[in-house]
């Protein structure tokens, strides 16, 4: 009840005309950067950033939340029009969306389907939200720097081990992170380090060009080879109205039993760091081919499209929990939130919700809005979709550039800016181009601070013992995990070689 | 294009690095001290000490692998685009070059029409000029044209 009293309280932060504003146009620019193919949520929400320097910081972060959320709203439409994924979570709508809009010429009914699934799930991942968020803030509480330092380990390793297909790489690329993040004043002493006499490497590396470049100008450079695929973004000729995309009644009760399923499931996802989104929507699919479908998946089937639609969007609001509880991101995306709400001064963690509760519960109550605000624009927009998914990408690359550019400068008013985001956006297409994933190198980058000083406040209670991380129950369980994490996929495979070359 | 074998190269450059890191970090930042406990080089040594050991392990993975990366020629164009955008920032200042880089890069490299090319041009002038300039209060620097004005 508590909760609800904290949430009702929420709302009045987040109804106010200023911030209903800042939803209403994030959960516009979510949806248009999600329909555009290549672009993505990471990058929307660190190029749109510098944007955000005006607003107050609940102001900032509910438009970033709900450009985020709705995100996984837009991923779907060219996904299901164009069988051109927006975002990697949408891979899985594409399954049963376009063969749905295609071959049963049903391109509205599987919009329809795609939004409400988003919504009901998300519904549900922010319901889960609203009750579990506090509960994981009152146990971090309890949490010491050796806790802190054994569940930041967990975080930096599950996503190093979970994003690309080598750990090795993501290990090393967690690790450039780390080591980029700790150039500049040391955490604790404030002395300089790795500054390489250099004034600008003094006051370190700053993190919004770090990011806009990273994923933003990374992927403009990725982006020029498909700028000759807009002719076929051009092909869409289908014209949509929202009436003729109305869902029947049996269609509503083929898309519910699997929107709620995947709804709990991916908001457990979300919660898991370094799962996310993509995980999230790739197990809904998974977990609805386990149950009855009236079509079969991959046919064109309604289930198929509300099963990874609701992961996703429910994985999306569940990556919120540890953000905000224990300050540790779930995601690329959510490292980049993570970072912005450090650069407005606020250190989100156990104790955000007790010394910022209008923050926090204005920010989920604002998720409960952008997803009621979303659903209304991403129905309104259906009659549009088709000239909107047709701007051709070579447009789009001088737009982005400019953004990157004029972005990073603003941040501090300095060419150094613009500096850091060339040097990390060849930095990043580098490591793209050589099957480096670059996610691991944000949220290392971004944790690598508070990992350190957690360490070493760890190391100066114990005298310089590793005891404390083995003798204390909570930190003990948090290091077996992180062994594990460790050990498991070695072992794996290497059994997996010795039976290849047993069969061999 | 020649693809050229980055995928020896990038793990070396990262053992590279991270002992470039982990010598600082032990000699000169300091690693341990009896009374203070950690110094600002421990947790820097340490993990640099881990990059080393992946980048080694990394880069005899990477001779198995047959495929290389390869670099197109546009993508080099894209990031010459950028470096020449922070060069002539500091001839001509940041708006006009921007101005020039969408022209020059939507004409000569895209072939585009004029009215598309207005069209980007009103969208990023837009967004530089009344979003950051004007909303957010940006001044951008007007290179040496500052100083002849």
């Amino acid at each position: 009840m508590e909760n609800l009293e904290l949430l009702l309280r929420g709302f009045t932060v987040s109804l106010t005309p200023m911030n209903i504003g800042a939803a209403f146009l994030g959960a516009i620019l979510g949806l248009i950067v999600g329909a555009m193919p290549g672009i993505g949520s990471l990058a929307g929400v660190a190029l749109l950033l510098p944007l955000t320097y005006k607003f107050d910081p609940t102001t900032a972060i509910i438009m970033l939340g709900a450009l985020y959320y709705s995100n996984m709203y837009g991923g779907s439409f060219s996904a299901i029009l164009l069988n051109i994924p927006g975002d990697s979570p949408a891979v899985m709508t594409a399954l049963d969306g376009y063969p749905m809009a295609k071959k049963k010429k049903r391109p509205g009914q599987a919009l329809f389907t795609a939004n409400m699934s988003s919504f009901i799930g998300g519904s549900v991942g922010i319901i889960i939200l609203t009750f579990a968020g506090p509960a994981l803030a009152n146990l971090g509480l309890k949490f010491g720097p050796s806790e802190m330092t054994a569940i930041l380990l967990i975080a930096m390793t599950s996503i190093s081990w979970l994003v690309g297909e080598n750990p090795i790489k993501g290990m090393l690329i967690t690790m450039v992170g780390i080591l980029l993040a700790s150039i500049g004043m040391d955490t604790l002493s404030g002395a300089p380090r790795y500054d390489f006499g250099s004034m600008y490497l003094l006051g370190g590396i700053p993190f919004t060009p770090f990011v806009i470049g990273t994923v933003g100008f990374s992927q403009v450079i990725s982006l020029i080879n498909e700028r000759n695929k807009s002719s076929e973004n051009e092909k869409v000729d289908t014209k949509l109205s929202i009436r003729g995309s109305l869902l029947t009644k049996h269609d509503f009760r083929r898309l519910l039993p699997p929107a709620l399923r995947s709804g709990f499931l991916g908001t457990f996802v979300g919660v898991l760091p370094g799962a996310g989104a993509t995980t999230g929507s790739f197990m809904g699919y998974a977990v609805q081919k386990k149950f009855k479908s009236e079509e079969e998946l991959g046919t064109g089937a309604i289930e198929g499209i509300a099963a990874c639609e609701a992961a996703n969007n429910a994985a999306a609001a569940g990556a919120f929990a540890p953000l905000l509880a224990l300050g540790i991101p779930g995601s690329g995306t959510g490292a980049v939130l993570l970072g912005g709400l450090m650069l407005w001064g606020l250190n989100p963690g156990p104790l955000l919700f007790q010394n910022n509760p209008d923050f926090a519960w204005g920010l989920i109550s604002s998720l409960f809005l952008a997803n009621i605000l979303t659903l209304m624009i991403a129905i309104m927009v259906i009659p549009f979709l088709t000239k909107i998914l047709s701007v051709p990408t070579k447009y789009m690359i001088p737009i982005i550039t400019v953004v990157c550019v004029v972005g990073s400068y603003s941040t501090n008013n300095s060419m150094y800016g613009v500096l850091v985001m060339l040097l990390s956006g060849i930095l990043g297409y580098v490591m793209q181009k050589n099957d480096y994933p670059t996610a691991p190198m944000l949220l290392s980058f971004v944790l690598a601070k508070l990992l350190e000083s957690n360490m070493r406040k760890a190391f100066i209670i114990s005298g310089g013992s590793l005891n404390i991380f083995f003798t204390r129950p909570i930190t003990l369980v948090l290091m077996i995990i992180f062994i594990a994490l460790i050990v498991v996929p070695i072992v794996r495979s290497l059994l997996g070689r010795r039976k290849k070359e047993y069969t061999v | 294009m020649a693809s050229i074998k980055t995928k020896q190269i990038i793990p070396l450059l990262f053992v590279g690095l991270g002992l470039v890191f982990a010598v600082i970090g032990f000699t000169q930042l300091g690693f341990w001290n009896s009374v203070d406990g950690p110094q600002p080089g421990f947790f820097p040594a340490i993990m640099a000490t881990v990059m080393v050991l992946a980048g080694i392990i990394s880069f005899f993975q990477s001779l198995k692998d047959d495929k290389n990366a390869e670099y197109k020629l546009p993508e080099l164009l894209v990031i010459s685009a950028g470096l020449g955008i922070y060069v002539a920032t500091f001839i001509i200042g940041l708006v006009p070059t921007i101005i020039l880089y969408i022209i020059l890069w939507l004409k000569l490299f895209e072939k585009s029409s004029w009215k598309a090319t207005l069209i980007v041009l009103a969208i990023c002038s837009f967004i530089t000029i009344v979003v950051f300039g004007m909303w957010l209060g940006i001044q951008f620097p007007m290179g040496l044209l500052q100083n002849i004005l």
